[in-house]
C-alpha cells in the first residue's frame, strides 16, 4: 500500500480486496516455495558428495526410504554425517543399477 | 614514438557525417570502398595485458578457492573457455546455490574473480576468427565458401535514458566490445544469467573480471601454473666449492 491507497478509503478498499485474494493463494504458494527451497538445498548438499538431487531421490525411492525433503534439508544443514549415510544408501542403490543396466531388459 | 593520433587532432565540431573514425584511438577515417570494413584494431602492444615472465603455457582445470575473513573467493581462468559455460558456473557460485544454507532472498554467495578474460572464446558464428583475420587468403576463402562465419553477429545494446533519449540504444558488436573492454563480455553474460531482481546488483558487486593474467587482490592466490617437466640438469664437472674443499 503506497500513495493514496494508504490514505483514501475508496482506493484502499480495492487494495484490501486484492490483498485478501493474494493471501489466499499465497498460503498455497508458500508450501510450494518451501519445497523448492528444500530441493535447492538438498541439491547443493548432495553435490558436495558428488551426487545429484535427481539421483538421490530415485535412489531413496528404490531403497524404500520415505524421508521427505524437509527432513532431508534439516539433516543436511544440522547433521552432515547422517546426510552422508543417506547419500551412501542412495548411491548403493544406484550403483547396483549401473552395473546391471547394460543388458538388462527387465524394465521394458 | 607517438601513441595515437586521435589525441592530437583538434577537437572541432564534426560537420561531415560520412567521415567516421574507426575507433577513438586513432584518427583513421573509415573508407566505405575498402575491401574490409569494421576490422577491429588490435590493442597496441604497450597496452596489452602482460603475463608474468616465468609463466609457462597452462590450462587450469578447477577453480581455486580461497577462504578469507570476508568469505570464499573463487578464482577462475577464462583462457580458451566458452563464455556461456563460464558465466553459468560463475553465476551459480555468486548466488550461493552450491551452499546448503542457500536463501533466495539474501546475498549469501561467494565472490568470484575471473582472470584472462581477453582470451575467452565465443563459440559459433559470433565473431570473426582473430587468428584467421590476419591471413588475407584464408579469410578470402572463408568468405567465399562459408560467408556466415565472417560476420560478427552478436550485438550488445546499451541504453542511456531508455525512453527519453532520441538517439536510442548504443549498439556494439561483440568484436568491437572486445576491443574496447574485454571484461564487459563476461560480466554481461553473468548479469544475464543472474536472477532479474533487486539482488542482482549485489551479486555483480562480488564479481571481479580482469582481462589480464593476474589480479590485484591482496592475499588471494594467482592462477597456478602446473610445472612442466624440466630436462635433467647435468651437474658441472667442476665446482668452485669442491675445489676449495679439495685444497683444504
Amino acid at each position: 500500500m503506497y500513495g493514496r491507497s494508504k490514505r483514501c478509503f475508496k482506493l484502499a478498499a480495492v487494495r484490501v480486496m486484492k490483498e485478501l485474494n493474494h493471501m489466499y493463494w499465497l498460503r498455497k504458494k508458500r508450501r510450494k516455495q518451501m519445497r523448492i527451497l528444500w530441493i535447492t538445498r538438498i541439491n547443493a548438499a548432495s553435490r558436495e558428495h558428488g551426487f545429484l538431487y535427481s539421483r538421490l531421490i530415485s535412489g531413496l525411492t528404490r531403497a524404500n526410504m520415505a524421508v521427505d525433503r524437509k527432513s532431508l534439508c534439516i539433516l543436511a544443514e544440522t547433521e552432515p554425517a547422517s546426510f552422508k549415510c543417506v547419500v551412501d544408501e542412495a548411491k548403493r542403490m544406484m550403483k547396483r543399477e549401473t552395473l546391471e543396466s547394460a543388458r538388462n531388459l527387465s524394465r521394458f | 614514438m607517438f601513441r595515437s593520433l586521435g589525441r592530437f587532432v583538434r577537437k572541432t565540431r564534426r560537420r561531415d557525417a560520412s567521415r567516421t573514425w574507426q575507433s577513438f584511438r586513432d584518427a583513421k577515417v573509415i573508407n566505405p570502398f575498402s575491401e574490409y570494413q569494421w576490422t577491429s584494431q588490435p590493442y597496441p602492444s604497450y597496452n596489452m595485458p602482460r603475463v608474468a615472465r616465468d609463466v609457462r603455457p597452462h590450462r587450469t582445470l578447477k577453480a581455486i578457492s580461497h577462504c578469507d575473513e570476508k568469505g570464499w573467493w573463487h578464482i577462475l581462468d577464462a583462457q580458451g573457455r566458452d563464455v556461456g559455460k563460464l558465466a553459468a558456473f560463475a553465476s551459480r557460485l555468486l548466488q550461493g546455490k552450491h551452499r546448503c544454507d542457500y536463501a533466495p532472498d539474501r546475498v549469501k554467495g561467494d565472490s568470484v574473480i575471473i582472470v584472462n578474460a581477453i582470451h575467452v572464446f565465443f563459440p559459433g558464428h559470433t565473431w570473426v576468427r582473430h587468428c584467421l583475420s590476419s591471413n588475407f587468403f584464408l579469410t578470402l576463402l572463408l568468405c567465399l565458401f562459408q560467408p556466415h562465419l565472417c560476420k560478427d553477429t552478436k550485438i550488445y545494446r546499451f541504453w542511456r535514458n531508455r525512453r527519453t533519449d532520441p538517439r536510442g540504444a548504443k549498439v556494439l558488436t561483440a568484436t568491437r566490445l572486445m576491443m574496447l573492454n574485454p571484461s564487459i563480455i563476461i560480466s554481461q553474460a553473468v548479469k544475464g544469467m543472474l536472477p532479474n531482481n533487486l539482488l542482482r546488483n549485489n551479486f555483480l558487486r562480488r564479481l571481479y573480471c580482469y582481462p589480464g593474467a593476474i589480479h590485484p587482490h591482496w592475499g588471494m592466490p594467482q592462477v597456478i601454473v602446473p610445472v612442466e617437466k624440466r630436462p635433467e640438469m647435468i651437474p658441472d664437472a667442476f665446482t668452485f666449492e669442491a675445489e676449495v674443499r679439495q685444497s683444504e
